[in-house]
């Protein structure tokens, strides 16, 4: 899964975290689906076999929404916040199918800080091109010593 | 806004906030009051309330609430809207 990040900084806004926005690009593979089937149990065939996905009228085999999950984590836990934050909530709406192989670019924008909790507010969107994949937000709470 | 204005407006974010449509707080409403009250649904329901009303409010205010007549009484000071 080649990954390729960029963050942007402003930190008088936020306050207490360096970056405010930071986006990602992604490919999930064949092996990363499997690897994926293998890690859930979950071996749903309109993610695993294109010409079954492709017989029920998609345009191959669907990416697991969890692996666009699983990079939404990976911003919020190396990056915005990053390691001394952690997320307690996360609503997500998978809009369009992402296909295996297809590059997608996942955005997190801060939109609100709260002192009092520590806690970054934050908007996700996923594309693919002009295609909106899915869009969501999350709570991040920092954790200091 | 009034005390009432307030209450009502914040309603929907408890509800949402808990996930249940049944709430209804009043100014003695109490964390004891409400199911699922944690720690973590406060933060939560500091930051939603931070953002429907734009307000901030500090650390100590945030842990220092003992009823929802006082979170209200702060937003009133505050100047939310």
């Amino acid at each position: 899964m080649p990954l390729e990040g960029i963050g942007t900084s402003s930190p008088d806004s936020a306050g207490a975290v360096d970056c405010q926005s930071f986006g990602l690009e992604f490919t999930v593979s064949e092996a990363d689906q499997q690897a994926f089937a293998l890690l859930s149990g979950d071996y749903n065939p309109l993610h695993l076999d294109a010409r079954f996905a492709e017989a029920r009228g998609l345009s191959g085999a669907v990416v697991y929404g969890a692996m666009i999950v699983a990079k939404i984590s990976q911003i919020v836990g190396m990056h915005l916040p990053g390691p001394s934050g952690i997320w307690s909530a996360l609503k997500i709406d998978f809009r369009q199918p992402l296909y295996v192989g297809e590059t997608a670019h996942v955005q997190i924008d801060t939109s609100h800080y709260s002192e009092a909790t520590r806690t970054l507010s934050l908007k996700i969107a996923v594309t693919c091109g002009e295609r909106l994949i899915a869009s969501g937000s999350a709570l991040a709470t920092l954790h200091s010593r | 806004m009034v005390e009432s204005d307030v209450i009502e407006k914040m309603n929907p974010i408890f509800q949402d906030v808990f996930d249940d449509e049944s709430i209804v707080v009043t100014p003695a409403t109490v964390a004891a009051d409400v199911e699922g009250w944690d720690s973590l649904a406060h933060i939560r329901l500091i930051v939603a309330l931070e953002q429907a009303f734009a307000v901030r409010f500090s650390a100590a205010e945030a842990s220092s609430f003992e009823n929802v007549g006082q979170v209200v009484s702060s937003i009133i000071a505050k100047g939310g809207r």
